[in-house]
């Protein structure tokens, strides 16, 4: 019923997201060319406040039956209601609400067991409605905050979350050369979850450890997919300078950032762009900027003259939202249809920090390292080979993840453990395989690969390959003792050359390299070559000293 | 006209003639068809469905429905799939819904025929069904079919208007309508047809298009209060796609022959005396109060202080949800859309040229209402005064509270006179008349209690004196138990209207 595009002329809004604001004069605040750039800088206290949206990955939409999907064909998941169509009225998604809640619980907020939904007042072309409902002034938790570590771990900083609402999202404008927009209602009406902080943050640095910590916790609780690139994961910096701790300046508003690296830089472009106007003896003006990703400044985006009034009201189609707890929810005759607050922090599970906590205490891996199987969700993975293989070095473990089993899940673009057919038991075996002297490095990843193939245990492809190693010790003794006598007897130059006291010198090496060469040559191959060099060497030096 | 014209008829005893086949549905289609024909000149539709498609329809359905192919009109703001829905606005001149609201599908499912769309005020928006795209709708009531004077006949009342005639005439046996402020009530007393405003919440809005999501209702105009109760039963209850209906069942209204009105105690508020009321009216109001009083029910005098502040009330909440509701009218993806112009242009040129100047100066006080810097000077306030004015209602049907509480249901006046006719109601703005005749029906919206009004008596002038119940939520059953007794008790006839 909806046509497939709605065809508009091309917008006005100057600097509007997606519009190129050609006509905006630009000024670059290149600082790092200024002498004493850091120096001028430290006097200033830069405070920034964030506000995130974060998409909520429910199946439909916060007020409509409508599919919740990313790249299908345009204004193909459009209701009636998302297109505003007159009648409809909007029904809250339970699901919506549930994620709501769990990230809540998740950032230490407080439920509100009543909250109220509002309508927030602008023309865009992108939201039919020509509102937004959104939660304005009693939203669904409040009074939060946050630990997250700096990005390397050594400190552990704290962020007070104000709150957070429900809202809706906007459908997508795209401004096509000629004079044409065209608009897909296909997110218009999606649920958002509007995280927003206090004015707490005092750098880029500190900004992007907040959000990744964020950002971690969400995908494990599974709220929001997190896909940056598909706009699930979006953020409004609220950025200013001021001389004193006590008090802030002016901020100015960037909107819309995806992406660390981008919200890093903004920060970053935006607290130099002020520093450098109120050096200047310039005013920093209120306003709300937007991120040019090609350029990476921040350019004003809203006219003065028309600031935004958004004339809030309360949704009158909505009832209040209540939400239970334990006590609460035995009054009612259908305690399953309601949200039970109390049982979703039952659910909740083991948050990022928790789990880095366990992964540094029990296992002694770094920082970096418990961060990184922390947020691919490996950390499980790790445990259970660390638990059938106690005597493996929990950081040979890490890297083995890291350089082969995360490496193949990336080239391979899988999105879980279980599509990666090595086990941590099996690869717990191949471990011990290697720790054992067993095979050598080279063919514990050729075992690897070749167990992702087959999907055969480790051992059995050792053995059937024939490729376990000749390592025990007396065995290699007596191979070497061999090889040495039999040069001794051919070539008595090849081990002329050693010296007991300098083993590292090019002579000692030659000598132990011939040695080696016949074992392999005796034995197929088969020897554990740096087992026989160890030996070799010891041999060597016994018999220099006798 | 024939003596017994079938379409006068109450709905029961029209079902029993489908019933035992006296009488076909197809013939009494026909008959409808004719009816709206003969009575076009009073403007009640602004769209009739096409006779064949209704054929076609009642051919095939089944007899053992509900409502075995009745006709009835709906207002011309609940969505109809596939047929076009306009609001009376040149907003929506071409608009056409892809789906039915609940209540028309409700209708429809139980097997009645929907004749066509009814005239009313620009989305609703007035009290008189004068200012529409398709031009006023006409009081039947001592209009003169053979040779019509284009200024001198009475307004039908609005905004529910050309259900109210659509219902009055015979052109239907009911008729769909939105109650906001009084805009089935009073259309339906200048009309002298009875006219249900339900509880906020027992008939789903889904697919109404709204004035004011907080006090809109759909509602019923039919000619006696049976015929009321057989819809409404049809029509009250949860509707998943309206958040704000009733949780849970909601209980059919079982109503007797002669209704006993002993155990009731009937209040009269006595801030509705004014001296703007026509005295007619008061001496109606008297006869019902002392009737009531005679045949054993507790006639007391209640006291609803914050009356006086309804108008002012609604005049701002109506307006902040006009100024959102209407917002989406931006003409990207239907309705009127202007030529031409970057975005903001074309915004404001279509919505220049879709609404009219009452809407648009809605629209402008709401949008001034809800800025930052007036919020809490108007729409808070507001709020607050609809806190007042519920509390007082609340507490008068309140029992076991005290003095001024205990009441069944409010007798009261709808409207301080009787149609008045169009010549002197044109002159007025459509704000001015608002305040005027909406004054005694706001306070049941304001509170979401449902409210009726029933036909009395005639005035001198010969047109009809109505008054109006009020009960509490969800209180229908009592409210229409004392509308069939006050229906029973007055000397109302409808009339034999001269085609």
């Amino acid at each position: 019923m909806v046509p497939s595009l709605f065809m508009m002329q091309r917008c006005l809004f100057p600097g509007a997201i997606g519009c190129k604001p050609s006509f905006i004069l630009v000024k670059r605040y290149n600082c790092s060319s200024q002498k004493n750039a850091r120096l001028q800088d430290d006097r200033w206290i830069p405070t920034v406040g964030l506000e995130i949206h974060a998409q909520i990955n429910s199946q439909s939409k916060l007020f409509s039956s409508a599919k919740n999907q990313f790249m299908a064909p345009p204004n193909s998941l459009v209701s009636n209601f998302d297109a505003s169509i007159p009648g409809t009225l909007p029904v809250i998604n339970k699901e919506c609400v549930r994620k709501a809640v769990r990230t809540g619980l998740a950032l230490n907020c407080k439920i509100q067991k009543t909250s109220f939904f509002d309508r927030k007042h602008y023309f865009y072309s992108d939201m039919p409605q020509g509102y937004q409902i959104t939660q304005y002034k009693h939203p669904i938790a409040k009074n939060g905050y946050l630990h997250y570590p700096t990005a390397d771990g050594s400190v552990v900083k704290r962020v007070k979350i104000e709150q957070i609402q429900l809202e809706q999202d906007s459908g997508k404008s795209m401004h096509e050369e000629g004079q044409v927009t065209l608009i897909d209602l296909n997110r218009a009406g999606v649920g958002l979850m509007e995280i927003v902080t206090a004015p707490e943050v005092s750098s880029a640095g500190d900004a992007c450890a907040f959000l990744k910590e964020l950002y971690g916790i969400l995908m494990r609780i599974g709220t929001c997919d997190g896909k940056l690139a598909e706009g699930q994961f979006r953020v409004d910096a609220n950025i200013s300078i001021a001389q004193q701790k006590t008090k802030l300046g002016t901020r100015v508003e960037v909107k819309n950032i995806s992406g660390f690296k981008h919200i890093h830089n903004v920060i970053e472009y935006e607290i130099k762009r002020q520093i450098r106007i109120v050096e200047e003896g310039g005013i920093v003006e209120s306003e709300t900027r937007a991120f040019d990703y090609e350029t990476g400044f921040t350019v004003s985006m809203r006219d003065k003259e028309i600031k935004q009034d958004y004339r809030f009201m309360p949704e009158p189609n909505l009832p209040p939202l209540h939400v239970y707890d334990d006590s609460s929810v035995t009054s009612l005759s259908n305690p399953s249809s309601v949200i039970n607050v109390d049982q979703e922090r039952r659910n909740l599970p083991k948050l990022p920090a928790d789990i880095r906590g366990h992964l540094i205490e029990s296992f002694h891996l770094s920082f970096v390292e418990a961060e990184f199987l922390t947020n691919r969700n490996m950390e499980n993975y790790f445990i259970e080979v660390m638990e059938c293989a106690h005597n493996l070095n929990p950081t040979v473990v890490w890297n083995w993840i890291k350089m082969h089993v995360i490496a193949h899940m990336v080239e391979y673009n899988l999105s879980s453990i279980e599509e990666c057919y090595v086990s941590a038991r099996d690869l717990a075996a191949l471990l011990l395989l290697l720790h054992n002297n067993e095979i050598n490095a080279e063919t514990a990843h050729l075992t690897f690969t070749t167990a992702i193939q087959t999907r055969q245990h480790p051992d059995k492809i050792v053995e059937e390959n024939n490729w376990k190693m000749i390592s025990d010790k007396e065995t290699v003794t007596k191979l070497c003792e061999d090889a040495i006598a039999t040069l001794q007897c051919t070539d008595a130059k090849a081990l002329s050359g050693y010296d007991a006291d300098k083993p590292k010198s090019k002579a000692s090496k030659q000598a132990i390299k011939r040695v080696i060469m016949l074992v392999r040559k005796n034995t197929n191959d088969k020897i554990h070559t740096g087992v026989a060099k160890d030996v070799t060497m010891k041999l060597l030096n016994y018999k220099r000293t006798s | 006209m024939s003596s017994t014209d079938v379409l006068m008829k109450p709905l029961v005893s029209v079902l029993q003639m489908l019933r035992n086949r006296v009488i076909s549905t197809e013939e009494l289609l026909h008959r409808t068809y004719t009816r709206i024909n003969e009575t076009k000149s009073l403007n009640a539709f602004v769209s009739v469905v096409e006779k064949n498609d209704n054929l076609e329809f009642c051919i095939k359905d089944d007899r053992s429905s509900i409502l075995k192919g009745i006709p009835f009109a709906v207002k011309d703001n609940f969505s109809t799939r596939n047929i076009s829905t306009t609001c009376a606005s040149n907003m929506l001149r071409n608009y056409v819904p892809t789906y039915s609201a609940t209540v028309v599908k409700k209708l429809t499912d139980a097997g009645g025929t929907l004749m066509g769309k009814t005239n009313l005020d620009e989305f609703a928006m007035g009290v008189g069904t004068v200012d529409s795209i398709i031009g006023p709708t006409r009081n039947p009531w001592q209009y003169d079919f053979q040779h019509p004077n284009p200024d001198d006949w009475y307004i039908a009342g609005g905004s529910s208007g050309g259900s109210a005639v659509a219902v009055a005439t015979g052109a239907s046996y009911f008729a769909l309508g939105s109650d906001t402020g009084g805009s089935i009530r009073l259309p339906a007393s200048f009309c002298g047809v009875v006219g249900l405003k339900p509880t906020y919440g027992s008939l789903s809005r889904h697919g109404l298009i709204s004035l004011v999501n907080s006090m809109d209702v759909p509602g019923i105009l039919a000619r006696c209060v049976d015929d009321v109760v057989f819809i409404y039963n049809i029509l009250s209850g949860n509707d998943p796609r309206d958040s704000t209906t009733v949780q849970g069942k909601v209980e059919k209204v079982v109503m007797e022959e002669n209704p006993s009105v002993k155990d009731l105690v009937v209040g009269i508020p006595k801030q509705y005396y004014g001296p703007d009321v026509s005295p007619e009216i008061i001496d109606c109001w008297k006869w019902a109060a002392d009737t009531f009083s005679n045949n054993g029910a507790k006639v007391v005098e209640v006291s609803l202080p914050h009356t006086q502040y309804s108008i002012v009330c609604y005049h701002v909440l109506c307006c902040g949800e006009v100024a959102s509701n209407m917002a989406r009218y931006d003409g990207l993806q239907y309705g009127h859309r202007s030529d031409g112009g970057f975005t903001e242009e074309m915004y404001a040129k279509s919505r220049n040229e879709g609404f009219n100047e009452s809407v648009r100066g809605r629209i402008t006080a709401g949008n001034y209402f809800l800025l930052r810097r007036n919020y809490r000077k108007y729409y808070e306030k507001a709020q607050k005064v609809r806190r007042l004015i519920q509390t007082d209602i609340k507490k008068v049907f309140d029992k076991g509270s005290g003095k001024n509480s205990g009441v069944d249901v409010l007798l009261a006046p709808v409207t301080v006179s009787t149609a008045p006719q169009y010549k002197t109601f044109a002159q007025k703005t459509n704000s001015y008349r608002t305040v005027e005749h909406d004054i005694y029906t706001q306070s049941a919206n304001m509170a979401g209690v449902p409210a009726i009004s029933v036909p009395v008596r005639l005035s001198q002038a010969k047109l009809p004196i109505s008054l109006q119940l009020l009960a509490s939520n969800f209180n229908e059953g009592t409210l229409l138990r004392a509308a069939k007794f006050l229906e029973n008790a007055s000397s109302f006839q409808h009339p034999k209207f001269d085609f």
